[in-house]
Order: C-alpha cells, then sequence, then structure tokens
C-alpha cells in the first residue's frame, strides 16, 4: 500500500494549545518591549512542525487478533495488534469504547511488546447482553502527542454473547411434534447426523467426509453416507419489538436482555440438531426461517445483533398474519415480551388464532423501572409494592391465553426451563 | 488489584514527574533572577503555576496533558518581563517553553505508554530553532528591523507548512494491475 506520507495527517489539540501560549508570550513580548518572552514563544511554534515531520510513511492495515473471556456478566477483552515494520508500538494509541449496554470496570489498558501492541478491557454486562463490538481505533501519535494519523485496522467485529447459563438445559426438552398435515409426520429428516440410513450416490457438494469407501470400492462409483435424524420439534423464537408505554430506554434494555437470551435459547436447540426460527416484530414482521447447523446459528445472532426497538408499534394481528409467509403453523413458539401493554396480550391470541402453540417469557420491567426512576426511600416499599400488583395482573392476564413466564431474575432462567421440563407445558403435550 | 488502586497508580503515572521537575526546576531558577518586586514573589507565581499544572496532570482523569501549559504561560509570561534582559533570561525562557514539552511529553496513560524516551525527535526542531534564535540575538545588532521582519515571515511561513501539511488529503491511488 502506497499511502502518500501526509495520508490523514493531523495537528491534534495539543498543537493548538501550544499556538494559543505562543501567541500570548509573543503578545506579551510585544506589548511590553522585552525580547525574554519570544524566545519562550520559538519552540512552542516549531515543536508542532517538528512533530509533522516526524510522522512515518503510511503502513498497511494492522492485523488484529482479539477474543473476549469471562463467565456470567464479566467481560474481558483481550488481543493483540500487530504492529509493521516502520511504526514502533509506543507510538500507537488505542482506543475501545465501553458499549453503553456495559459498564467499564477498570481502565482500558494497552501494553506495547515488540512488534505488537497488547490490549486489554475489563468491562461487566449488568443483564444478558449481546452485542457486536466493533475494531478499536489506533492512531499514529508522535511523542510529544502534537500529531496523529489514523491507522487501518484488519480484523474481525467481535460478537459479546452473555446470557444465562441454565439455558443450556433446554437441549434435552421433546418439543411438541410438527404435524403438516393430519395424519403425516414429517419428524424423520435425512442429514449428515444421527442413525445409519443407507447411501446413495454422491453429488459433487458432498463432503469427502462422508464417503463410504467400501461402496465406492465395490462399485466403482462415489458414494455417499446418509442418517436419519428423529426430530421432535421445531422452535420459533419471537421477539416483540415494538415500542410500549414503559419508555424508550427501558424498551432498549429488555430488548436487548430479550436478544441476548434468544441466542442463548437458539442455541441450547440447534446443539440438539433442532429446527430454530426467529421472528422480530416491530413495525412489520422480520423472520428468520426454520433452519439448523453452526450457519443458521450465524444467521440468527447476525439478525438478533441488527434488530432494534422500532419507533412505530405495529398492530398486533399484523405480527401473526404475515408470520405464516414463512414458518409453518404448529411450529413451538417461544414469544419474547416485556408484556407491558394490552396490545402485547392480543398479539398472543393473534398467534393462538393462527396454529403457533406460544410460550411467553416475560422479561419483567420491574428492575429497570426501579433503577431509572428510584422511590424516595419512605415510599419504596408502598411503590415497589404496587409496581409488583400491576405487574402481577397484567401476566395474570396473558396467562388467559398462553401460559406466562415471569422473569424478574435476569441472570437466572431457571423458571423457564423447569416450567418447559416439568410445568404445564410440558404435562399438556405428553 | 481494586479498580481504586489501580486509579491512584495511573493517576501517579500520569502526573509525569521526570516532566514536572524539569518544569519547576527552569521557573525557579528563573524566579530567582526576578527584579522588583523580587524574588519572592516570583517563586511564588512559579510555586502556584507548577502545583496548577500538575493538579490538571493528576486529578481530572481525561484532561489533557497540555492543558499544563495554561498556568505555565502567564507564569512565564510574568517571570520573563521581571527579569532582566540578558542572554542568561533568553535561554531559561526557551529551556521552560522545552521542559514543558518534555512534561507533556511523559504521559503515561492507560493507552499509551509514555513518549517521553522518543520525544528527542520532536524536541530537536524546537531546541535547534531556539538556539538559532539566541544566537541570531545575540551577534545581530539591535535596530535591524529588516532581519525582524524576515524573521516573523519565516516564522509566518512554516506555521502556514504546518497547516498545510495537516490538511492534506490522501492521494488517490491508482487501481491495481491484473497483470
Amino acid at each position: 500500500m502506497n499511502a502518500s506520507r501526509s495520508a490523514g495527517l493531523r495537528l491534534t489539540a495539543r498543537s493548538w494549545v501550544c499556538y494559543a501560549g505562543a501567541a500570548t508570550l509573543i503578545a506579551a513580548g510585544v506589548a511590553a518591549r522585552d525580547p525574554v518572552p519570544l524566545f519562550g514563544a520559538v519552540p512552542l511554534l516549531l515543536a508542532p512542525i517538528a512533530a509533522l515531520l516526524a510522522a512515518p510513511a503510511g503502513s498497511e492495515p494492522l492485523r488484529i487478533s482479539w477474543r473476549d473471556s469471562g463467565e456470567a456478566g464479566a467481560v474481558t477483552i483481550e488481543g493483540t495488534i500487530a504492529v509493521p515494520p516502520g511504526l514502533h508500538p509506543r507510538e500507537l494509541e488505542v482506543s475501545l469504547p465501553c458499549p453503553p449496554e456495559l459498564r467499564e470496570l477498570a481502565p482500558f489498558r494497552c501494553t506495547p511488546e515488540s512488534g505488537s501492541m497488547g490490549f486489554r478491557a475489563e468491562w461487566m454486562a449488568p443483564a444478558p447482553a449481546l452485542l457486536s463490538i466493533e475494531l478499536p481505533r489506533v492512531e499514529w501519535r508522535d511523542a510529544v502527542g502534537l500529531a496523529g494519523r489514523p491507522l487501518g485496522v484488519e480484523g474481525s467485529p467481535l460478537t459479546i454473547e452473555r446470557y444465562p447459563p441454565e439455558v443450556g438445559r433446554l437441549g434435552g426438552l421433546r418439543l411438541q411434534r410438527t404435524i403438516a398435515l393430519p395424519g403425516e409426520s414429517r419428524s424423520r429428516t435425512l442429514g449428515e447426523a444421527g442413525e445409519f440410513y443407507g447411501v446413495r450416490a454422491a453429488r459433487a457438494e458432498d463432503p469427502w467426509r462422508g464417503t463410504n469407501w467400501r461402496a465406492w470400492a465395490r462399485t466403482g462409483a462415489r458414494y455417499v453416507n446418509e442418517f436419519s435424524l428423529e426430530r421432535t420439534g421445531d422452535v420459533l423464537l419471537y421477539l416483540d419489538a415494538r415500542p410500549s408505554s414503559l419508555g424508550r430506554q427501558i424498551d432498549r434494555e429488555l430488548f436487548g436482555v430479550s436478544r441476548a437470551t434468544a441466542i442463548g435459547i437458539a442455541d441450547a436447540f440447534l446443539r440438539e440438531k433442532m429446527r430454530v426460527g426467529l421472528a422480530v416484530f416491530g413495525e412489520f414482521v422480520q423472520t428468520v426461517p426454520l433452519g439448523a447447523g453452526r450457519s443458521h446459528r450465524s444467521r440468527l445472532r447476525d439478525a438478533l445483533i441488527a434488530a432494534r426497538v422500532a419507533d412505530t408499534a405495529a398492530p398486533a394481528e399484523r405480527g401473526a398474519v404475515g408470520l405464516r409467509r414463512t414458518i409453518t403453523p404448529g411450529t413451538t413458539t417461544i414469544l419474547v415480551s416485556p408484556l407491558a401493554d394490552e396490545s402485547a396480550s392480543q398479539l398472543i391470541v393473534h398467534l393462538r388464532r393462527r396454529g403457533y402453540p406460544t410460550i411467553v417469557l416475560s422479561p419483567s420491567p420491574i428492575p429497570a423501572q426501579l433503577a431509572i426512576a428510584p422511590p424516595l426511600s419512605e415510599d419504596r416499599a408502598v411503590v415497589t409494592r404496587i409496581v409488583r400488583l400491576y405487574r402481577r395482573q397484567q401476566v395474570a392476564r396473558a396467562w388467559s391465553e398462553a401460559p406466562v413466564i415471569d422473569w424478574n431474575e435476569y441472570w437466572s432462567l431457571a423458571g423457564f426451563t423447569a416450567f418447559l421440563h416439568h410445568g404445564m407445558y410440558a404435562r399438556r403435550h405428553t | 488489584m481494586s479498580p481504586s488502586r489501580d486509579r491512584v497508580r495511573l493517576a501517579w503515572a500520569r502526573a509525569g514527574w521526570w516532566g514536572f521537575a524539569a518544569a519547576t526546576a527552569v521557573m525557579v531558577a528563573f524566579a530567582l533572577l526576578s527584579r522588583a518586586p523580587g524574588p519572592e514573589v516570583g517563586l511564588v507565581v512559579a510555586a502556584v503555576a507548577a502545583a496548577t499544572a500538575l493538579a490538571i496532570r493528576i486529578v481530572p482523569e481525561r484532561l489533557d496533558s497540555a492543558l499544563v501549559l495554561l498556568p505555565l504561560v502567564p507564569a512565564w509570561g510574568y517571570l520573563g518581563l521581571a527579569a532582566p534582559i540578558t542572554l542568561l533570561t533568553e535561554i531559561l525562557a526557551a529551556l521552560a517553553a522545552l521542559s514543558a514539552l518534555v512534561w507533556v511529553a511523559d504521559a503515561s496513560s492507560p493507552t499509551r505508554a509514555s513518549g517521553l524516551r522518543r520525544a528527542g525527535d520532536v524536541l530537536a526542531l524546537p531546541a535547534v530553532g531556539a538556539a538559532i534564535a539566541l544566537v541570531a540575538g545575540l551577534l545581530i545588532p539591535p535596530g535591524e528591523l529588516r532581519i525582524g521582519v524576515a524573521a516573523l515571515l519565516l516564522v509566518a511561513a512554516l506555521a502556514l507548512v504546518a497547516v498545510v501539511l495537516a490538511r492534506l488529503q490522501p492521494a488517490r491511488e491508482a487501481p491495481a494491475s491484473s497483470l
């Protein structure tokens, strides 16, 4: 890459502070007809020019390798930026701003090493979170910090996934069987996993791993193995992304929790080779059709990261009507909605009417409400009780249409998993 | 390590003690040369400026280290005007500015290591410029207005070069050939 020497080069705010200081000294010297302050101004005038001249020639994009670690809500990001010849790690200024969904536990730290720059950020997720962290910004700076130049960084954004650990227990669940027509069962599918079913002539796109070498030796043509997998059912994760009366901030927080939990639930079912679909209902329904496999997980994750709370609330019926174009009725539907308004309960009615057996996982808005507008200490108990009673009434209203799990503690889905394994839903369908 | 202890350690590193020592030493020497109302006032001015600059460096976490110039420049102005016009005070004025730049370079932060050791590349030109100015002030007879105007034009031209260099956009590169 032949970038010119001056590409992106700029004077920083420090240079203008130097020039302002020099101007003050010159003014003082001229006003008092005294040359002494002028000699103080000379280095301040020349330093920014020297900084620009010290800039290195353009370099190739810096390669970054980074990962995240940490249990529960802890998010520790560590990485290394490879520094090409011609640049020194100490000349790099790296910045990685903490996303608003997370909290900074310790200041962002960089460690210059030989030929690379290590960095480490320690954040904390107060609630389940799913977000994509953009690449860090890297800038060349001279020693005094008077001039700078942004440098390109090559790498992939980092995805942070933090969801309740109980989600892992969902995998063994026997879902309601998906039946396309009465009397016809299509639960058995052929693929690369399950029990051996037979062999067939290989196609060009078949991987070599599945080749049946003995059949090839006997027949002279390449054959591959086929496996049959008993699939008990499909899952649709349905996120209500309509704005509610709770306000934009609480809506965003609860939707962030819903997104993170949705990818956790999807992960658990996909590990068991089940098909998982996704629907996000904002102003319109956006769906990811049912699918399985690792690439489908990436598809779901990308769709969830891109999903946002809509600006306009749509009528509840639209959320069920639009769904039938891509998702087969009869698919077990997990609706994640805070049930803040009457419209959310209506959505359950419309989903059930159109043939989607629905379970509602409802993140409670109470923790966010009390955090945003904390009541006075003497009123706290009364206010909390009233808010809880109102919430209980909303949940009870929704219960008349579908089973609802009131989700108060965001880092635990024990109630949800216990309900699916042993609760009313399990008894009803077994 | 606890976050609070970590923050204290970082604040300590932010202070840039070598730069602080250099800037304070030069100002104290400057103050000792002050005439009326006396070196005591000069010392007080130097101490207040140095303490304020140190507080600017340590206390706020995200304030730029170059802001140490805010208290230092008025102090230099006062000390420069209070000192007699001699070669020594002119040298001290130039050294004061250079020591402040050293202090700005000595800015260890969590995102960037201190640039003190490699500050020589940037500080060489200002030092040479100050030396040339001192020699010129010593050798050129007083009353030569034309030389003063020429020097002013030179400084203005240098500043213009800096601004032009800073605003240059990257050149559009030719597409790579497939051959």
